[in-house]
């Protein structure tokens, strides 16, 4: 069932030696893997650990740069997704692309590469209905609205679009992700019933507990390579943890040296209408905290609202005794708050801007007098702070779209680094995107920051980086607090059924 | 771990482009075009004589204050106005009304009244989001039925003769004394002030200005105020130039104004590009007229002309992209 080299017939998808190479970085390699008919494969790993990269292969979206890829033993070279649908390889994304306004029928064919002219015909809609009864969507009518469906019937709908499109081997990006348990076992019979009728599954899981209870094997990559491949039932709990985490990455954090000072950063009651619901917490300077909790728990509207991005948040929040005007991030921002954002490409840096300008973004007011900046005085100072977070000041000058995640990302904490009173840095997903090298890099800038009496607040889905590098751990379900943990206390397992069991919040 | 946007593939354009040693095509297309252009004129007879030469500038400076305010307009990343030719006519009108007043008082209040249409617009695009092309459309409209309102059906102003802004210095027109000035102080303002610095970061990326703390608002406020006064001063100039203010003499300028910063350089989604560029857009398309008028064409073969030059910029700029 799993991978047995030598067994008779050819495995559905064969990737043999896979590398992605950009500029100089490496993003994976040597990755070979078989998926057989109708085998269920989990695919873990932690950020970065190339998992994406993988995908965007076997999807199309990305050509390999070394290896091959085979299908029923035939060898194919995707040229762009479309070959990849064709060749019966399809995503079912994680963020949803569902149109809203769109029947169901309409979602389905939207995008195929053979959807009828006329909008709908007796054989598009036949199909729509067939691939809807299997994935458990019986219930759910043709024509109804996209917009109108829970969260679980669009996600099953992704699942059915795959269908339509006759996709031997679906490939599920957490798709588990924002739902609750309830609507997790629609899903998990949906994986079980393509099973049965021989497609092949790769699912993409930061679960322990869903690799044991739907997948055949289990696959995990880190740092760019397939670490190992194995039936699930012959991989023990804490092998498959230790295997995913890596044990190097501990000396990848720093440690807190100095005990927290005085409280910087209060709030009480934060609200964000549909998001945050009554979110109070504490910062102390020196301190960094994590706030932990999937798509939609919260944790990244909390940080967004505290930093004047929610239009509509309510609750008090006073920096250094001083309220705070939610809403208003030029406000905000001017009381000593520095936010960074996860979405770097339309939020975080100017990606047509010379990296020097990234990095006096926020400056502006410190360096002008009466409105007058002379470009000397920002050149010194993009030099000095390039230098603070260890970014190669030779390349100062190069539109910052040109930099790698990890390079951008400097520049983004740059901007927040050394001001001349301590503050506040509020940031989410601080190293999505981000190579290793670079990671070790950012934990070592933002620990320092802290010890020069700076105080951080971040989010993070990623579970293990929040344990490594913070003092406290905040986690979060459905937008609101679950509990506060302070450092050796810290137990993953605790973190983990507290941001994904709905106990609490029901 | 989202797919869409774990790997910016940004390394392996930068591998692309250090591979490439020879000029990009549209480098090499614009500085074909500037040759061309320069050895038409050149072998142009006629084009080096003083009166073709101060007819030149005399027409390029008075667009080339409204090119300069849609220069704001679109380094903020606003794209475009299609309020401002409409603006340059009732400031026009403005000043000759009030000239009776005396210089000072009637350009005075013709640059206040340019900053106030400008402004407001500038205020519902910042403020609201909204869409800064609709938003001109909506305020040429407006601007052309209140004149007719006030100033009516004929829409202009008594015939006063104003002839200082005629005149020359040094046998340069004055026109183009204020319009290169006007360039050299508005590329000041972009280089070296905090607002210029601002603008830029709205216009490359607006949402990322607001993350970072820029006041989005104030800054897009203050780039259509700049963009007022500037047109404000070529309505001065258009006024002054013909004697009279009605209008039509500016209609159309904004087209002119558009195609001299695509021509320039500036990207037409905000963020980068320059005043002096704008400057150099409108001696081209100022020198492509005076060439055409030249070589005895119409007054149609300039529009053709203009039209096939921006085309020409928009398809080089997405090239451009592409590679």
């Amino acid at each position: 069932m799993t991978n047995q080299p030598g067994s008779g017939d050819p495995a559905r998808l064969s990737v043999r030696g896979i590398a992605k190479r950009f500029g100089s970085i490496t993003a994976i390699e040597e990755v070979s893997l078989d998926l057989h008919r109708g085998e269920v494969r989990a695919l873990c790993g932690g950020n970065g650990a190339g998992k994406s990269t993988l995908v965007k292969i076997l999807t199309g979206v990305l050509p390999p740069s070394e290896g091959r890829l085979e299908i029923d033993g035939k060898p194919h070279v995707f040229r762009n997704p479309v070959d990849a649908q064709r060749a019966g390889l399809t995503l079912v994304a994680q963020e949803l692309s569902l149109a809203p306004d769109l029947s169901v029928h309409d979602n389905l064919w939207l995008g195929h590469a053979e959807a009828p002219f006329a909008r709908r015909t007796a054989r598009s809609a036949a199909l729509a209905r067939e691939a809807l009864d299997a994935v458990g969507l019986e219930a759910t009518g043709l024509d109804v609205k996209a917009g109108g469906l829970s969260l679980a019937e669009r996600q099953l709908l992704e699942i059915a679009r795959g269908l339509v499109r006759n996709a031997s081997v679906l490939i599920l990006d957490e798709p588990t992700a924002t739902l609750s348990e309830r609507e997790i076992a629609k899903v998990f019979d949906a994986v079980r019933r393509l099973k049965a009728v021989g497609r092949s599954v790769i699912y993409i899981t930061h679960r322990m507990g869903e690799v044991y209870d739907l997948c055949d094997s289990v696959t995990v990559m880190r740092n760019g390579r397939i670490v190992t491949t194995q039936p699930a039932a012959k991989m023990p709990r804490d092998r498959l943890l230790e295997l995913m985490i890596g044990r190097e990455l501990t000396d990848v954090y720093p440690p807190s040296t100095k005990p927290p000072g005085t409280t910087m950063l209060e709030v009480s009651g934060l609200t964000a209408p549909g998001a945050v619901e009554d979110f109070s917490l504490q910062l102390r300077a020196g301190e960094i905290v994590g706030i932990v909790g999937q798509i939609g728990s919260g944790a990244t509207e909390s940080i967004r609202a505290l930093a004047g991005l929610v239009h509509d948040a309510r609750g008090e929040v006073t920096i250094d005794g001083e309220r705070l005007r939610l809403g208003a991030p030029s406000a905000i921002l001017k009381s000593g708050i520095r936010f960074v954002s996860e979405d770097r490409a339309t939020e975080g840096v100017f990606l047509d801007m010379p990296a020097r300008t990234n990095l006096v973004a926020t400056r502006f007011p410190e360096v002008s007098s009466a409105g007058y900046l002379p470009p000397a005085r920002l050149g010194r100072i993009a030099g000095f702070l390039a230098r603070q977070v260890g970014f190669d000041p030779s390349r100062l000058n190069l539109a910052a779209g040109r930099l790698s995640g990890g390079n951008q990302q400097k520049l983004a904490i740059g901007r927040c680094s050394d001001r001349s009173a301590p503050g506040v840095i509020l940031m989410n997903e601080p190293t999505r995107g981000v190579d290793m090298g670079a990671r070790a890099e950012i934990y070592q800038t933002l620990r320092r920051l802290c010890d020069e009496g700076n105080a951080v607040l971040l989010a993070s889905t990623d579970l293990e980086e929040v344990v490594g590098l913070v003092d406290r751990v905040v986690t979060m379900f459905r937008g609101r607090i679950v509990s506060i943990h302070e450092r050796g206390s810290f137990a993953e397992t605790v973190i983990l059924s507290e941001i994904t069991n709905a106990r609490e919040a029901a | 771990m989202s797919v869409a946007s774990e790997i910016s593939p940004s390394p392996v354009q930068s591998a692309k482009e250090r591979r490439m040693t020879i000029p990009s095509p549209p480098t090499l297309a614009k500085l074909l075009a500037a040759a061309l252009l320069v050895g038409l004129a050149l072998s142009t007879p006629g084009f080096l004589s003083r009166p073709s030469l101060t007819a030149l500038a005399n027409a390029m400076s008075l667009v080339g204050c409204v090119a300069l305010a849609m220069t704001f307009v679109t380094l903020g990343g606003n794209i475009m106005s299609f309020s401002l030719g409409a603006t340059a006519s009732v400031t026009g009108i403005i000043f000759m009304a009030l000239l009776g007043h005396g210089f000072v008082v009637a350009a005075l209040a013709a640059v206040f009244a340019g900053i106030v249409i400008t402004a407001l617009q500038g205020a519902i695009i910042g403020a609201l989001r909204a869409n800064p092309i609709i938003v001109s459309l909506a305020a040429y409209a407006l601007l052309i039925g209140l004149t007719q309102i006030v100033v009516g059906p004929k829409m202009d102003a008594p015939n006063l003769d104003y002839q200082f802004l005629k005149g020359r210095i040094g046998g340069i027109p004055i026109s183009f004394l204020v319009f290169a000035g006007a360039a050299v102080l508005a590329q000041l303002v972009v280089t070296f002030t905090r607002f210029g610095h601002e603008l830029l970061l709205v216009g490359s990326n607006a949402r990322a200005a607001e993350a970072a703390g820029i006041h989005v608002t104030r800054v897009t406020v203050l780039a259509y105020a700049l963009a007022g006064a500037l047109t404000a001063i070529g309505g001065i100039l258009i006024a002054s130039r013909f004697g009279s203010a009605d209008m039509q003499t500016a209609r159309g300028f904004e087209y002119t104004a558009i195609a001299a910063v695509l021509i320039g350089g500036t990207a037409i989604g905000g963020g980068r590009g320059s005043m002096i560029q704008t400057f150099i857009g409108m001696a081209a398309i100022a020198v492509i007229n005076a060439l055409a008028l030249l070589q005895g064409f119409s007054m149609e073969f300039q529009r053709l002309t203009i039209g096939l030059a921006v085309l020409a910029v928009v398809i080089l700029q997405g090239l451009g992209r592409r590679n």
